[in-house]
């Protein structure tokens, strides 16, 4: 499991140059034109270049515009409605009627097979392949994986269980051994070959380098990573602007939502006013870098602050009192307006929270920013990993499967608005889809039950804000992106792989996040945040501190 | 050979002494305090099953609204009633295709492992038959030690039962601590039985057709309903072992529901997608796996009827 | 039959078969053909369901030797590195959090050995001490139901019912009466445990009693009656001792286990009331072994239990024999 999300960086100006700096293995990755304008061209990086690759080409697509553009520092492109147009952005089928197989994760309910799914049925025609899909519930992935590999009869394609780094235990000998290096296919300007994944930022790549060399296909996500979701409605009718400028404003505003016997609080999991402390306090994105040496969150004044704030704030009576009951329905007690924030969620569920509170007229989806402590500033954002998991091709004797299945791959992650991912996600119209008045597709009951392959998870395009029927959504959410991305910070340590991250922390940071509650319901003192953070630093702090360090060398970096 | 005979009709015997419940001629009547103490107990244990049931069923026919009104919780009343989850469910035809491979694994692997359980219970159960001491050990060790994931996957894959219903049934045919109660009531059948079935001549056969078996039947419709509710809600082998999902049971299907929407989170979904409301769709699952036990139940209850050993040791 | 991984690895097996001649006595030794022919029967009946154990249960118990390995699934048995006893150190590093959860097994297992165990029982008398039939079997029905939940389900209708923001705590809350504050609180955590596995399981454990109820010849209790002994001493004298036997050996097997109790139930529950009060081996061992992929340690600890469970099966088993009793197995 990855680490906590916690929050914000200490007081550097946020500069480009820095943020560079700060995104890991990239200046040394030197990807040619990652984001444009900060490095040129594909060189090897500098240092020791022991674990470096020459990352893809990034080719933009040009074939559709979006409404509101994107940036390149992360900003997701904002369309307001579907592009009329759907161009094509794949000129061959990429198969010739071979079989591939694949495994990946669902999350929703298992569609009908190819036989009685004409939306699998038509995508089957439209790859040129037989795609037969193992698919396994995200709660039971993480089992299912080792079995596999053991067995070692491997799909073509397979998905990483997601986290960053993945939790998979000695990654880098497990892909050395059973998985296909695709340098040779993918780094520099070889990628053309495949545009739609050159269509993939740079950035979402670096976490596919192992052993220097390319190993798998990144499912990108955007920089912003979570959105700090609130019920505006419930602001608005408590009186609190949805902008708390200050820590007093924004305890005012967590009491004013809170009235406990209409069951009403301001946070329904504690992680939520974790989050927003965090970033007020300025806590590092996880790791903190300087001049080579790291720094966990844990061992920061700033997180022994937001331990302190949490303290006073559990005592106050605005976190719901389930709040430490990681299985909390978050979701459910935010549509039903229990909670008024919804702080740390992943930020495509706006889409999710707008569709199941259609039929109620009074809820209202806002986003918060978040300002420091009392200066009347933004905060830094600790940006997202920028990729979900990566999805690796097993060795093949034969080089040519590797090209079909990456010419499968670059199929399914065609660009927003192609004819490709229009059929990808709402599959054939007047079967899975109608359009509605204004062109956009939607899903009919059908649709949905068969369009849910989990294929998203072996190949995806770059996110786009977009809400069905909602175009002033795409104003909202561009603009809080906009806002806050450029302060963003990123965790120095992504894209890079540490075992004991992988293996050891999941344990150790449970022990010491279950310590930490007690300490917030003062259950234990206060003076014991050292001493679990000093257990922590032993059994896996430490250890993760030098194989990343000895990684961020590999790679070449560290910012000088 | 009236022992024989008298036991293979034991069962409709005891109707006659306990028809529907009327009190046999010798008991008394029960004390009042007694009677009023039993009707507490019961009556409070009902309590404490059937409310949070009523919850269960009223919420999986709740819409959205009175969910939110409810506090995004479970509703004791669900308010306008909607079927949308079960048709939610039931669209796309998967649940129905999975309930029928649910059945017939759920039949003919309970056949399969009635049939073999009480084979190994009954060898294991006669005296001074071969080999069934280490066996007995075999079969106890089996309860104490579990296998790993891995080694598991390991041989149902050499025996080439990926992706086959047999792995399904084979890995779980015998359930060890079955095989050891079923022994222990093979073990207490009145040795005068025996005794009597070996002077006239009768073999191990015979004696297993003709008398343990039929004096055997609650003990049969307890086991066969402890690996039909096992099979019916078997879902990890499933998981393990079948690779193509048109081939999964309902336990797995139905999981995907329950299981997921529970952790679903915000970056697990590409824009333009949505799922149906989560509460009432895993409710509406729950009611869905339970009816079939609860229409097959009362087929087995039949068998627990008390007595039926009457008249078995006469003559 | 698992219904959540048993997420302790590989184990093996260490009772090795122990054949002893059993005692020769009642059976009539006449016709020795027919004997044989009987004797080979036997095996025939047992063979299939002997097998399928062998193959499917002891046959991957031989993964057990990973517990010896620093196995990694990408490598296999044959390539991964002997390690010797270093995953079984938890046993002597005086590791905290493992006595911690040893602790908590123990005391949970006791707990429910006491609490838990007899709750069946006492509901499989009253049952069959009620007049109609068909009431009874309605009640029965009802009874069972909870028993077809999984974890996952009865934990969250916990949490709505009881929880500190659930159904009843909020009708305390609105009428200003004091909070009841069972869910979070880890001094009520074993207490809490307990009741959900009443709930969920007290039912369905009267099956196995009235079935062996149901075997009683009624005619004893005719005799009973006629001798002038009332309800109590019917109970006393003529269900009870009936059952004896299969309460001995529930009990038994039950010792054998426990060093497991309700993985499942535990992990959901442990985040509000923390390590500290609901650790136990097997949350133990998921938390440090299989979730970081150590599935060496993770196949020790299943080792480690399964001989902790065949000590206490051979003590317990002895101490039936003393008292009478058949046991598990016989002499």
């Amino acid at each position: 499991m990855p680490d906590h999300q916690p929050d914000h960086q200490p007081h550097r100006p946020v500069s480009r140059r820095s943020l560079i700096a700060a995104t890991s293995g990239l200046a040394a990755f030197a990807a040619a034109g990652g984001l444009a304008g900060c490095s040129s061209g594909g060189s090897q990086g500098s240092g020791s270049g022991e674990n470096t690759a020459t990352l893809p080409t990034y080719v933009p697509y040009t074939g559709v515009t979006p409404d509101l553009p994107g940036t390149d520092q992360g900003v997701d492109p904002a369309f307001r409605r579907f592009p009329a147009e759907s161009p094509r952005s794949v000129e061959d089928i990429p198969g010739h009627g071979e079989k591939i197989t694949g495994m990946a994760n669902i999350y929703f309910a298992v569609p009908p097979g190819p036989d009685r799914n004409s939306y699998w049925a038509g995508l089957n025609e439209r790859l040129g392949v037989d795609l037969d899909l193992q698919m396994v519930s995200n709660a039971d992935y993480l089992q299912k994986f080792p079995t596999v590999i053991a067995g070692n009869e491997l799909p073509d394609l397979l998905q990483v269980p997601n986290g960053s780094p993945p939790p998979v235990p000695n990654m880098p000998q497990l892909l050395e051994k059973r998985f296909a290096d695709l340098s040779e296919h993918l780094s520099g300007d070889a990628v053309k070959e495949y545009p739609n994944l050159a269509n993939i930022p740079t950035r979402h790549w670096l976490s596919t380098v192992y052993n220097s060399g390319i190993y798998g296909i990144p499912i990108p996500r955007g920089a912003i990573g979570n959105y700090h979701f609130v019920r505006a409605d419930l602001f608005a009718k408590a009186g609190v602007s949805t902008e708390p400028k200050s820590y007093d404003e924004f305890v005012d505003a967590s009491k004013a939502l809170t009235d406990a016997k209409q069951r009403r609080w301001a946070f329904g999991l504690v992680n939520q006013p974790r989050q927003l402390l965090g970033r007020m306090n300025a806590e590092p994105n996880i790791w903190a870098e300087e001049g080579g040496k790291l720094t966990h969150v844990y061992e920061t004044d700033q997180y022994a602050q937001t331990v302190t704030d949490l303290i006073a704030m559990w005592k106050s009576g605005v976190m719901h009192p389930d709040s430490f009951n990681p299985a909390q329905p978050f979701k459910q007690l935010f549509n039903a307006g229990t909670v008024a924030i919804n702080a740390a969620d992943g930020y495509p569920g706006w889409v999710q929270y707008q569709l199941d509170n259609a039929g109620n007229p009074d809820f209202e989806l806002g986003l918060m920013p978040s300002y420091t402590r009392t200066s009347g500033e933004l905060a830094q954002w600790n940006l997202g990993s920028g990729f979900f998991s990566i999805t690796l091709l097993k060795k093949q004797d034969d080089p040519e499967r590797i090209k079909t299945a990456l010419r499968v791959l670059n199929w399914l992650a065609a660009p927003f608005g192609t004819e490709e991912y229009k059929y990808r996600l709402f599959g054939q119209e007047g079967v899975d889809h109608e359009n509605d008045a204004d062109g956009n597709p939607v899903l009919t009951p059908t649709g949905t039950a068969n369009t849910v392959l989990p294929i998203r998870y072996l190949a995806d395009s770059p996110y786009n804000v977009y809400v069905p029927g909602r175009p002033q959504d795409a104003d909202t959410q561009h603009a809080y992106q906009s806002l806050e991305v450029p302060t963003g910070i990123s965790n120095p340590t992504t894209g890079l792989y540490s075992n004991t991250a992988s293996s050891k922390n999941a344990t150790a940071d449970k022990t010491l996040n279950d310590g930490v509650n007690d300490v917030i319901q003062e259950r234990r003192p206060f003076s014991e945040l050292k001493t679990l953070v000093t257990t922590w630093r032993n059994t896996v702090g430490d250890a993760m501190r030098t194989e990343y360090q000895d990684a961020l060398q590999k790679a070449g970096t560290t910012a000088s | 050979m009236t022992t024989l005979e008298n036991a293979t009709i034991g069962d409709d015997t005891v109707r006659t002494f306990t028809k529907d419940g009327s009190r046999p001629p010798w008991m008394e009547k029960p004390h009042p305090v007694t009677q009023a103490l039993k009707f507490i107990v019961l009556a409070f244990a009902v309590a404490v099953v059937l409310v949070p049931f009523w919850s269960v069923i009223a919420t999986s026919l709740a819409d959205q609204r009175t969910i939110n009104a409810a506090g995004g919780g479970m509703v004791m009343w669900p308010g306008g009633i909607s079927l949308d989850a079960y048709q939610a469910v039931l669209s796309g035809g998967v649940v129905t295709r999975a309930v029928v491979i649910s059945v017939t694994i759920t039949v003919v692997g309970t056949l399969l492992s009635l049939a073999a359980t009480a084979g190994l219970a009954y060898w294991l159960s006669r005296p001074r038959a071969w080999g069934s001491k280490p066996v007995l050990m075999l079969v106890l060790g089996a309860v104490l030690f579990s296998p790993g994931l891995i080694p598991s996957y390991l041989v149902v894959k050499e025996f080439h039962l990926l992706d086959s219903y047999w792995s399904l049934v084979l890995p779980v045919l015998v359930n060890a601590f079955n095989v050891i109660v079923m022994r222990a009531f093979f073990q207490e059948l009145p040795k005068e039985l025996f005794e009597s079935a070996a002077i006239d001549g009768v073999g191990a056969g015979t004696v297993l057709l003709r008398i343990v078996l039929p004096l055997s039947k609650a003990v049969l419709a307890v086991i066969g309903l402890f690996y039909a509710v096992a099979y019916w809600n078997a879902f990890f082998n499933a998981l393990l072992y079948i690779q193509s999902s048109e081939k999964w049971p309902m336990a797995l299907v139905l999981r995907t529901y329950v299981v997921n929407q529970t952790t679903i989170g915000g970056d697990q979904v590409s824009s333009g997608e949505a799922l149906p409301p989560q509460l009432p769709l895993q409710m509406a699952i729950l009611v869905i796996a339970i009816v079939p036990i609860l229409l097959v139940y009362p087929f087995l209850q039949r068998h627990f009827a008390k007595g039926v050993m009457i008249g078995a040791v006469k003559g | 039959m698992r219904t959540q991984p048993t997420r302790e690895g590989t184990r093996s097996a260490a009772t090795g078969p122990r054949g002893r001649a059993g005692d020769t006595g009642l059976e009539v030794r006449r016709r020795r053909p027919r004997l044989t022919r009987d004797q080979a029967l036997l095996v025939c009946l047992g063979l299939p369901g002997g097998l399928a154990l062998l193959v499917f249960h002891y046959v991957p118990l031989l993964g057990n030797v990973i517990a010896f390995q620093d196995y990694q699934p990408y490598l296999g048995l044959t390539e991964s590195d002997w390690v010797g006893v270093q995953n079984f150190s938890f046993l002597w590093d005086g590791n905290p959090e493992f006595r911690n959860a040893l602790w908590n097994t123990v005391v949970l297992t006791v707990i429910q050995t006491v609490l838990v165990f007899p709750v069946p029982l006492a509901l499989a008398l009253v049952l069959n001490s009620l007049a109609g039939e068909r009431l009874k079997r309605t009640l029965q029905s009802v009874l069972y139901l909870p028993h077809f939940l999984s974890w996952v389900i009865v934990v969250a209708l916990f949490q709505q019912m009881l929880g500190n923001a659930g159904m009843l705590n909020t009708f305390l809350l609105q009428h200003d009466l004091p909070l009841f504050q069972v869910i979070g609180s880890p001094e009520l955590f074993k207490a809490l445990i307990t009741s959900q596995v009443i709930w969920k399981d007290a039912g369905w454990g009267t099956i196995l009693f009235l079935a062996a109820i149901s075997r009683i010849d009624q005619e004893q209790y005719e005799a009973a009656a006629v001798d002038g002994a009332g309800a109590r001493q019917r109970l006393w004298y003529v269900t009870l001792p009936a059952l004896k036997g299969l309460i001995i050996l529930l009990l038994i097997l039950r010792l054998g286990s426990s060093l497991s109790v309700g993985f499942e139930q535990i992990i959901l529950q442990q985040g509000p009331v923390g390590l500290q009060a609901s650790e136990v081996l097997d949350t133990w061992v998921y938390n440090n072994g299989i979730l970081g992929g150590n599935w060496g340690t993770s196949a020790a600890a299943g080792l480690v239990k399964g001989l902790v469970g065949v000590l206490l099966v051979i003590g317990a088993n002895k101490l039936a024999h003393v008292f009478g009793e058949r046991g598990v197995y016989e002499k």
